[in-house]
């Protein structure tokens, strides 16, 4: 016998990770639908650079927008700048996506060369009416225009522009100044429809979203007395003050969507057999996710020895205004404490430097020179530190059981 | 099935029921979706990889997983093969080369794995490039399977990520000394009673957790020191219940293993750290003559100014002028900053300055540098052409000391900043 919510949480849960459902930019969409329409219904080519945030539902839009197209009048292309890192892997799965492998003429083994010049064939052959009309998706279109002499950019922008086949080109991007990248014989050809997305700025609108996603639908297949009393408890979650609070927190952490789906997923998932969802587990969640300081996690894990070479770590920081240490800078620094302070504390170079080669391997000092010279003993070379001495106080402040006279060193007179 | 697996990993892994808490709730779970990517981060021997493997053990039935060691993965085609290795069947792999992100995912696209749930753990993963793991993160919207997971392991705080890349993120907090203790006591002996297996605990756990909180490390120190402890019980000439006894006789044992931790101490060798004869032996090298003065004036020149130069090595009428150190400074800078770097012409006219008797300078004598070199004492900077190179001393003051004693020369008299 399952749990009685269990097929809702599942369903929500689900919903939250395939987030195909688009929110606000109903003007955006209609623009886009014109630009796509005017390709795939008369044959004209043109392209169009989407900008939004990460996560601002770019990808989600452009989904939206192909789904309402007839099915037979389109092909998609999709690339993403992230995973076709230069300009021959894009253009081969061009050809795939396009399914021309068989093709006389086409070699996915060929040259970078052949490969462009039986695509541009390809494309010159069509025309405006008969072909059916292509539409090439560049996720990430910023990265493209880092490969060499933007030749892949060029050749479908300059595609766009002659009377051919029927192409739309959908970039889509973080970055704002997009356009500055590209050359200028790139840039003239594109036709600089630029849409832009932002993310919501009000708290109203996350709690719509939240509602929109926590809400079961009717098509879902629950028995309707479960539907009716699980959305009743999330309207009832809504409208709680503690939820709009948490809202505004979330918004100015940041405005990514997908940290608010994160955070119901994180509370769907640890709700405890039978029970609805709480004002309690959503805080719970948010705590969990973005609250924790994991720095601070990071230096109450350490050791008291460790620990002490932290704080040798920034009072030199704070001495010598973020210049460059060494082991060594850092190991008088603190033999000079100890041997002040207490015969406990004294240690063995050797057990020093371990401990020191430990704060490295977790990253809390990071070496200024990338690449390791062969030339340069260990103990000199140079680190960086990013830790400030007050988050070093705080850790120090709920360590288990620290020595009183370490505490009393963060404050003294550092010098 | 849950609560299955929840109870098995909280009895192998005490003081993690928050972390195996949320794991299950997020994996263990059949028919769900699971999370795109999750961030297990915490101190080393915490338990990350061991619990996150033993989890998947368990519930291996319903779930394809493959775990990666990132370390072992210098390029992007090593790492898919290992992947596509755990997850296809030999069928489906039909040697297909990976070299890049755009053929991994054709293959996981093409594959049966769509409708399977899949874990792809990788360990350490501080050790990926950036590009990796942020395309990894994304997996699961690139090939469009929502039942399909990808697991980060790391020491590192998960600030190298930036606002694109979303997590989960999972702590694992280090142990602190009560739990630590609680953990250590589980590795009692069998032939011990638990009142001198505690009793022994509380010395050690006093004694190292101030310098040490890794758990392997502990247990490792734990083994060596407790055999150590119930010596002088097995001989009889102390009741088990004598602690005070007990505690006198292994404390200099303590104090030798202190200074040696994370070394690798094992039974065989901690007599051997004892005898600060050896040690001394070990420092002084068996070098030949000329080449203790070689090392010497190497270091004089590393580590003194050639301002100096003069002040110090010219002779006056034979006797040597003493010189008066000048200001010591705030920090004297040298000893911090390193060894500086020398021409061959001045480590030569240094060691004529210091080798009391008259030597030809032969090229023996020159081979002997190289010598040096090659072992590791100097370190050779240029294109190893006689007139163009520098050299570094890459020794310490302590080595050279003990190298000047058995020579009978006292480097202190030469050193501006000693």
């Amino acid at each position: 016998m399952k749990p009685v919510f269990h097929t809702c949480i599942e369903n929500l849960k689900k919903k939250l990770i395939i987030n195909d459902q688009l929110y606000r930019f109903d003007k955006e969409r209609n623009e886009l639908l014109q630009i796509v329409k005017r390709t795939t219904d008369f044959g004209e080519s043109d392209s169009v650079i989407i900008i939004g945030p990460n996560k601002s539902g770019k990808s989600t839009l452009v989904d939206s927008v192909i789904k309402t197209l007839l099915p037979d009048s389109y092909t998609v292309v999709s690339l993403n700048g992230l995973i076709h890192t230069d300009d021959n892997l894009a253009l081969k799965s061009i050809i795939q996506q396009l399914q021309m492998e068989n093709l006389e003429g086409a070699l996915v083994d060929g040259s970078f060369a052949d490969n462009l010049h039986f695509l541009l064939e390809s494309f010159r052959a069509g025309n405006r009416t008969a072909s059916k009309s292509i539409i090439i998706i560049l996720d990430k279109f910023d990265m493209f225009s880092s490969h060499s002499k933007q030749t892949l950019l060029y050749n479908v922008f300059d595609a766009v522009q002659s009377q051919q086949t029927p192409l739309c080109i959908i970039g889509l991007t973080s970055r704002i100044d997009v356009v500055e990248l590209l050359e200028k014989r790139v840039k003239s050809r594109f036709s600089h429809n630029c849409i832009m997305l932002k993310p919501p700025t009000e708290s109203n609108e996350l709690l719509e979203r939240l509602k929109c996603l926590l809400t079961i639908d009717k098509d879902c297949k629950v028995k309707s007395n479960i539907s009716k009393k699980w959305n009743t408890n999330v309207e009832l979650l809504i409208a709680d003050s503690q939820t709009q609070e948490l809202a505004e927190k979330l918004l100015k952490l940041s405005n990514n969507s997908t940290k608010l789906n994160m955070l119901i997923f994180m509370a769907l998932s640890n709700l405890s057999e039978g029970e609805m969802l709480a004002v309690k587990d959503l805080t719970d969640s948010y705590n969990a996710l973005y609250e924790r300081d994991m720095i601070l996690v990071h230096l109450l894990g350490l050791s008291v020895l460790e620990l002490c070479l932290m704080i040798s770590i920034c009072h030199h920081s704070e001495i010598y205004d973020q210049e460059p240490f060494n082991f060594e800078m850092i190991y008088a620094r603190y033999c000079k404490f100890a041997s002040q302070n207490s015969t406990l504390l004294i240690t063995k170079r050797q057990v020093v430097i371990k401990a020191f080669e430990r704060i490295s391997i977790m990253q809390l000092i990071l070496p200024v020179a990338v690449a390791e010279n062969k030339n340069v003993l260990r103990e000199y070379r140079l680190y960086k530190c990013s830790i400030s001495l007050d988050k070093v106080r705080t850790a120090s402040n709920t360590y288990y059981r620290l020595p009183p006279i370490i505490l009393q060193w963060i404050d003294s007179n550092i010098i | 099935m849950n609560q299955f697996v929840k109870d098995t990993l909280n009895l192998d892994f005490p003081f993690r029921e928050a972390q195996v808490d949320l794991l299950c709730n997020l994996l263990v779970n059949n028919q769900s979706v699971l999370p795109p990517c999750l961030f297990i981060h915490g101190p080393p021997s915490s338990g990350k990889t061991c619990l996150v493997t033993r989890l998947l053990h368990l519930i291996g039935d319903s779930i394809k997983s493959s775990i990666v060691n990132s370390v072992s993965c210098y390029t992007n085609r090593i790492l898919f093969e290992l992947i596509l290795h755990d997850l296809l069947e030999d069928t489906e792999l039909n040697n297909t080369r990976c070299d890049h992100f755009v053929q991994f995912l054709n293959v996981l696209k093409q594959a049966r794995i769509q409708n399977e749930r899949v874990i792809i753990v990788l360990d350490k993963c501080e050790m990926l490039e950036y590009n990796q793991i942020h395309v990894l993160s994304k997996l699961q919207e690139l090939i469009k399977s929502y039942e399909l997971c990808v697991i980060f392991i790391s020491q590192v705080s998960p600030t190298i990520f930036d606002e694109d890349i979303d997590f989960i993120p999972v702590i694992f907090e280090q142990y602190n000394s009560v739990e630590i203790n609680e953990i250590l006591s589980k590795e009692k002996p069998k032939k011990w009673s638990k009142e001198v297996y505690n009793n022994f605990l509380t010395v050690f756990c006093g004694s190292f957790i101030g310098n040490c909180r890794d758990l392997v490390e502990l247990k490792h120190l734990a083994n060596l020191l407790f055999t150590k402890y119930v010596e002088p019980i097995k001989d009889g000439q102390c009741t088990e219940l004598n602690q005070n006894l007990l505690f006198r006789k292994i404390s200099p044992t303590i104090q030798l293993l202190l200074n040696n931790v994370y070394l690798a101490t094992s039974l065989e060798n901690m007599e051997s750290l004892n005898e600060d004869k050896v040690k001394f032996e070990k420092m002084a090298l068996d070098l030949p003559y000329y080449a203790k003065y070689f090392l010497i004036a190497a270091y004089i020149a590393s580590f003194n100014s050639p301002k100096y130069d003069r002040q110090l090595f010219v002779k006056v009428s034979n006797k040597k002028r003493k010189i008066k150190p000048p200001k010591k400074l705030e920090i004297s800078t040298i000893e911090l900053v390193g060894p500086k770097i020398f021409s061959l012409d001045r480590l030569l006219a240094i060691f004529y300055a210091i080798i009391e008797e008259n030597t030809n300078m032969t090229a023996n004598l020159l081979a002997q540098i190289n010598t040096l070199t090659d072992l590791g004492l100097l370190i050779r900077l240029g294109d190893g052409k006689l007139d163009s190179t520098k050299y570094k001393c890459s020794v310490g003051f302590e080595c050279v000391n003990n190298i000047g004693k058995t020579v009978k020369f006292n480097i202190e008299k030469y050193l501006i900043d000693k």
